[in-house]
């Protein structure tokens, strides 16, 4: 199974034992990724205080996690390969602050498929999450591996799903994951002139940048990466409320992005 | 200057909205925006600009735009064909 995705599965799993136990034991765990940890933090917020937290017994790993949670240091955290976690304001002009912060962690985006590039995909995606989901929470984190050459960013909400923002519309899919892969292909909850945004990201970033994306809302999930996608059916235990999109991008990169939208 | 006003980065259909419930609540029936310095535009940007320009009644008009975000608003402007990226239902999901 894919890594993104065995990742997120990392997460129910200690989602379902903290549950039973009342306890999040981190201390094996060598290395967190985004799509374990954003979804935990979400979680442990859901949950206030009636989780006990153990960090990892690498002090390493511990020390890692305790500096990208802590959101005050996300517009301080300079020449890291990290940037922390922080939640989107409900306020859309606040978010813009957070979008120059990203730009600037990726040097303006210049080796993450380009400038022009980069800041459209990352605008689009926080957009969809502002015009579709109506999220309580919402937040964001990257992460760049300098040996693997790619970097993750990963957003994470819990609002309606992207089914649920379908259904409300009075567009009904039987299954979560199918629903998705609508969205994918650009099918909109506004109207036949909207939906292009994310359509065009996915283009650009698999075809273009040789990306990979997981998508993962509500009962489904869809990998999607330049040589396919493979579609999900979350059981109960590995269910999301809400929804969380990683992208995973080669760097460095580059890539004309208007070849891919006309 | 947009710029200024709003970013050189320009995201955000709500920023749009923002921006324009401004234009409209100013008492000039003319407005002109200055793109200068603007680095990047969203598509969700330049469409939302544009509905929003379209339903106004003052007369709104753009200097100094960059080609790149000339581009996109030219290619909101034109219907865009989407691409059918995934064959609905194709893959047999995995249950997990």
């Amino acid at each position: 199974m894919a890594a993104l995705f065995e990742n997120y599965l990392s997460y129910c799993n200690y989602k379902k034992s903290s549950l039973e136990s009342g306890l999040l034991d981190l201390t094996k765990e060598k290395f967190i990724q985004p799509t374990t940890l954003l979804p935990l933090i979400m979680f442990l917020k859901k949950q206030k205080s009636k989780i006990e937290l153990k960090l990892p017994s690498d002090s390493v790993v511990s020390a890692y996690i305790k500096i990208v949670t802590d959101s005050s240091s996300y517009f301080y955290s300079d020449g890291k390969s990290y940037l922390p976690i922080i939640s989107l304001p409900k306020e859309k002009e606040k978010s813009l602050d957070i979008l120059d912060r990203m730009y600037e962690f990726t040097d303006e985006g210049k080796n993450y498929g380009g400038e022009n590039t980069f800041k459209y995909l990352v605008g689009e995606m926080v957009d969809n999450i502002y015009q579709h989901s109506e999220f309580n929470n919402a937040m964001v984190m990257a992460q760049k591996y300098p040996k693997k050459k790619y970097a993750d960013i990963c957003f994470i909400d819990d609002g309606i799903s992207i089914n649920g923002s379908f259904k409300k519309k009075g567009i009904l899919f039987e299954e979560d994951y199918i629903a998705i892969e609508e969205a994918i292909n650009g099918l909109s909850t506004k109207d036949k002139d909207r939906g292009t945004g994310l359509n065009t990201n996915f283009r650009i970033f698999t075809e273009g940048l040789n990306g990979e994306i997981l998508i993962i809302s509500g009962r489904g999930g869809v990998l999607y990466g330049r040589h396919g996608h493979t579609p999900y059916i979350l059981k109960q235990k590995n269910i999301l409320d809400g929804t969380l999109i990683n992208i995973r991008m080669p760097y460095p990169s580059k890539v004309n992005m208007y070849e891919y939208i006309r | 200057m947009i710029s200024e006003r709003v970013s050189k980065d320009l995201a955000l259909r709500g920023i749009v909205d923002v921006l324009f419930d401004y234009i409209e609540s100013l008492k000039e029936s003319e407005v002109v925006i200055d793109f200068s310095e603007v680095t990047s535009i969203t598509r969700s940007f330049a469409h939302q600009y544009s509905l929003r320009k379209k339903s106004s009644k003052k007369n709104i008009s753009e200097v100094n735009m960059p080609v790149n975000i000339r581009k996109m608003f030219d290619i909101v402007e034109n219907k865009y064909k989407k691409t059918k990226l995934i064959e609905i239902g194709s893959v047999k999901p995995i249950v997990v």
